[in-house]
């Protein structure tokens, strides 16, 4: 009841301290801003943090278990690859090319899904037709064969796996937007400011994009986590990242090749992409509880 | 059947086009593909008699008819890694990934419908709360991570499972356990989320208020109608499905479409890697217009 | 009157269970009967309990609401003790229930007669051809023209009123003692709202269906009740057969209902509303829960709860100071 009346009174608090605030109050978003914040400080400051140079081959230490089994020390907790490369200092390393390919293919991806899906809910027609079209075609190359031709042709870089892993998620921001600004196109407001004469353009950048930012922000944080896994198939595969950068696909394919003797050098790259992705989902299931409308006042 | 499956029926020849451009320009535009298919040393006179040779000279628009003209000819072009024509390579290849996808498709819906039902009519006990732990955990771990956690513990550690191959049903399981997974991750959730809305449902109390019985009530009214949003989710997994079959049938060297395109990619093998996405997307499209038709055999709402 | 009495209701109370452990009460001591063949009338404002009443004596409460009761007897025998199954197994045979929203009612992937022939095979234990006939005649019987055709549609071909003609039909299958009503025209036009109630008031008459009517709308209950409940925040104000009440209420609720409803053949300057909203179950005024809105309010009516006694023969008010003579309908 506190709440609820602080709520309605003349100073609730201000954006930032009321999400910080909601924010706590649910179990999973805390973990899982705890565990973004937790990849963000790793992926800054990865040399201050890892312990050994992550492309550094330490003879001695080849295939060394991790520290609780036996053959294993301190010197190396998660133990070492084939080639004697700490693996805790390489999965640090690895949260670098995660993190960056993630969201900034999400950004591109965005950018691109959030411009078409409004030009196509708001001017229906054949515009409306050739996008959607388009965005179909899209929709059913599967994501992971297009990324790869194109990777086989152009030769891989991070940049290139930016530009194709954005340029091939965009088609769930396009349908979302769509339908969304379909639905905005019926409400009372947009056909007032209509009425009174306003221009589309206007209309659709004042009235439209403010509303639809909220399920763009919840999109974007779970296309990361989408993206990130992306990024680790295709370097899983040998199409992604090459070697010797370090990435969590890369070291994952690695470890395939030892499975039979050496579990740990293909197990924990796995258990730190479910980590990040995991922590991401939690922030973006919290996100899509706070900012939906619809459950507002629910938490 | 009605104008809606009429429609969708019509939208697909465009859909196809474009595919057909967006393959096309994607491995024109993004690079010159003769680098990968020479040797690295290879001189500037073998370079351009192989551009000759693939039509690559030619305007673009030129060289995008000739390729769309094959296409209908069936002519998916010549393999240099197999020396023949791709298109029966990649035929050859459909069963074993169609066997694949339908398995884990039909297994990720038999674990995750009774999981969300079961999560939902036990909404808010430990039950619940683990259901959705693992949903969540399944969509977290990446599949080509499962498929090999699977391959260590039940193949190499306790040594149940062949890690490897086609043929009997104990090499299919693996695979479509790992595909499954994730599928079902997907699935568990939207089930349940539909069945807690559904039961509050105005026709929900009507059937209660007739006396049927709490199970023909679920299992009957509320599941019905708690279906229609799945299979548009399943619908929508079907791509990423292929897309993660690729990788399954990598690790477990299941002789599928995704396995020969990834050999196809390491090997440059441009007219099989070009084949084996085209027929992909095609499998899909149909896949996703037999589920827009299951769609419709069920909601007569959309079958006007 | 030498009716038998259908249903009797004796202290029904519903409460809500809140967070933490508490509970807040959404009906008090609710008390009435209904005699077979006869049609009462529930009137009141949306919140005064009237929907929660019947799903209670329906057996259809759910979490976190919860239903305790002296005793409602049907046809005699007291079913506030049944087990659930019990319940089930009187629910859509000897009770059942129309609901105010057709559009959403009738589930919308299943044909109108799976839905109908359904609680017929069920309750009646007839074999799928018999239900089937029995289901035909029961569409015609609501005036569905085209029966058979209809049968086998889906909801969503159907308008609001046939598919409340629909629900009319599920209600009356199986020969209910008791059917309740609850705002079954509210969501129709009124051309509409007209013909369902002909429709009604055509199938009870030839039966012995006791009908529990809810509605907010007292032209609804002058046409079709013989006695009206008028509720208040979760309590019985007034009790009366229906002539009594438009021509000689005694409650100030009851006069306030009857002004701010629209009369063509009076002339008001302006039409006089009831001050104020129903107050909120979790803040209840003390004393008499309508003090607050009431023009008549006096300094006892804050502290004192007023209880339902009978003012004449078939009259009850639950009113310190019930209006008597002082207010003239003419």
């Amino acid at each position: 009841m506190g709440k609820k009346n602080a709520h309605k009174g003349a100073n609730p608090p201000s954006g930032f301290r009321k999400y910080a605030g909601l924010l706590f109050r649910s179990q999973t978003g805390t973990i899982g801003f705890f565990i973004l914040l937790m990849i963000l400080i790793i992926a800054i400051f990865a040399p201050h943090i890892a312990p050994y140079d992550p492309t550094s081959v330490d003879l001695r230490g080849m295939r060394m278990p991790p520290f609780w089994m036996e053959g294993g020390s301190m010197e190396h907790i998660l133990g070492c690859d084939n080639l004697g490369r700490d693996l805790w200092s390489r999965i640090i390393y690895g949260t670098r090319v995660s993190l960056l390919v993630g969201i900034l293919s999400v950004l591109l991806a965005g950018a691109f899904g959030i411009v078409l899906g409004m030009v196509s809910g708001f001017y229906s027609g054949w515009i409306d037709s050739v996008i959607m079209r388009v965005t179909d075609a899209f929709f059913a190359i599967p994501r992971i064969l297009m990324a790869m031709v194109v990777l086989m042709v152009a030769g891989s870089s991070v940049g290139v796996l930016i530009l194709i892993i954005g340029g091939t998620s965009w088609v769930p921001f396009a349908r979302m937007i769509r339908s969304e600004v379909l639905a905005l196109k019926e409400k009372e407001f947009v056909k007032c400011s209509r009425s009174i004469g306003t221009k589309g353009t206007v209309i659709l950048l004042r009235h439209i994009l403010p509303n639809v930012m909220s399920s763009f922000i919840v999109l974007c944080t779970m296309n990361i986590a989408g993206n990130i896994i992306s990024e680790a198939a295709l370097s899983f595969l040998g199409v992604g990242i090459q070697p010797p950068t370090v990435s969590w696909g890369v070291m994952l394919a690695e470890g395939r090749k030892f499975l039979g003797t050496h579990w740990w050098i293909g197990t924990f790259p796995g258990i730190a992409i479910t980590i990040s992705v995991l922590g991401i989902m939690f922030l973006g299931n919290w996100l899509r509880d706070v900012l939906d409308p619809r459950n507002q006042g629910i938490k | 059947m009605g104008k809606y499956m009429r429609r969708r029926l019509l939208q697909v020849i465009p859909v196809l086009l474009i595919v057909t451009v967006v393959v096309f320009f994607m491995v024109h535009l993004s690079g010159d593909p003769t680098s990968m298919m020479l040797p690295q040393d290879a001189t500037q006179e073998a370079r351009e008699n192989l551009r000759e040779a693939l039509g690559l000279n030619r305007p673009l628009h030129v060289q995008y008819w000739i390729f769309i003209k094959g296409l209908f000819q069936g002519d998916f072009g010549i393999s240099h890694k197999y020396n023949a024509p791709a298109l029966p390579i990649v035929l050859e290849r459909i069963p074993a990934s169609l066997e694949l996808c339908a398995v884990s498709i039909v297994l990720s819906v038999v674990i995750a419908i009774p999981l969300g039902v079961w999560a939902a009519r036990a909404h808010g006990t430990p039950f619940d709360s683990l259901v959705n732990a693992l949903a969540v955990l399944g969509q977290a771990m990446p599949s080509f991570w499962i498929g090999i956690m699977l391959i260590l513990l039940l193949g190499v550690k306790w040594t149940l499972l062949p890690v490897s191959g086609r043929g009997s049903m104990a090499q299919l399981i693996m695979p479509s356990v790992t595909l499954a997974i994730g599928t079902s991750a997907q699935i568990i959730p939207l089930v349940r989320s539909s069945m807690l809305e559904i039961v509050h449902e105005d026709y929900i109390r009507t059937a209660r208020s007739k006396g049927l019985s709490e199970r023909t009530v679920i299992y009957r009214h509320a599941f019905k109608n708690a279906l229609v949003p799945v299979i548009t989710m399943v619908a929508l997994q079907i791509p990423a499905l292929f897309g993660g079959a690729l990788i399954t049938e990598t690790i477990f060297a299941w002789p599928g479409l995704g396995q020969l395109m990834v050999t196809g990619v390491t090997n440059h093998d441009m007219a099989i890697v070009q084949a084996c996405i085209l027929m992909i997307t095609f499998i899909t499209i149909v896949v996703n217009l037999c589920a827009d038709m299951l769609y419709c055999l069920i909601d007569p709402r959309i079958r006007m | 009157m030498e009716r038998q009495t259908t249903l009797e209701v004796r202290n029904l109370n519903v409460y809500f269970k809140t967070a933490g452990g508490n509970r807040t009460q959404a009906v008090r001591n609710l008390s009435f009967q209904v005699g077979s063949g006869e049609l009462l009338g529930i009137v009141g404002e949306s919140g005064c309990g009237k929907s929660v009443s019947s799903l209670a004596i329906m057996g259809l409460l759910e979490f976190p609401a919860i239903a305790e009761a002296d005793k409602i007897c049907l046809m005699g025998t007291d079913i506030s003790k049944n087990s659930r199954e019990e319940m089930r197994k009187l629910r859509g045979s000897e009770l059942s229930m129309i609901f105010q929203e057709p559009m959403t009612s009738l589930n919308p992937l299943f044909t109108i007669g799976a839905q109908l022939s359904d609680t017929i095979a069920l309750h009646q234990e007839c074999g799928k051809a018999e239900a089937k006939r029995r289901a035909v005649e029961m569409l015609e019987k609501v005036g569905i023209p085209r029966a058979e055709a209809v049968y086998k549609s889906y909801p969503n071909e159907l308008s609001g009123g046939m598919r409340q003609r629909v629900m009319i039909a599920i209600a009356l299958a199986n020969s209910p003692k008791l059917l309740i009503a609850d705002e079954p025209t509210t969501a129709l036009d009124v051309t509409i709202q007209a013909q369902i109630l002909e429709l009604m008031r055509d199938l009870i008459q030839d039966s012995n269906t006791a009908i529990l009517f809810i509605t907010h709308d007292l032209g609804v209950i002058a046409e079709m009740a013989d006695r009206v409940l008028v509720m208040y925040a979760g309590s019985i104000v007034e009790e009366a057969d229906v002539m009594t009440l438009f021509h000689n209420c005694a409650h100030p609720y009851t006069q306030g209902l009857l002004d701010s409803t629209i009369k063509v053949h009076e002339i008001h300057d302006e039409l006089r509303c009831i001050e104020g909203v129903v107050p909120s179950l979790r803040d209840m005024p003390s004393g008499c829960a309508f003090h607050p809105r009431c023009p008549y309010a006096q300094e006892d009516c804050r502290s004192q709860r007023p209880e339902l006694r009978k003012t004449a023969e078939g009259h009850a008010v639950a009113c310190l100071h019930p209006l008597r003579g002082r207010w003239n309908h003419d």
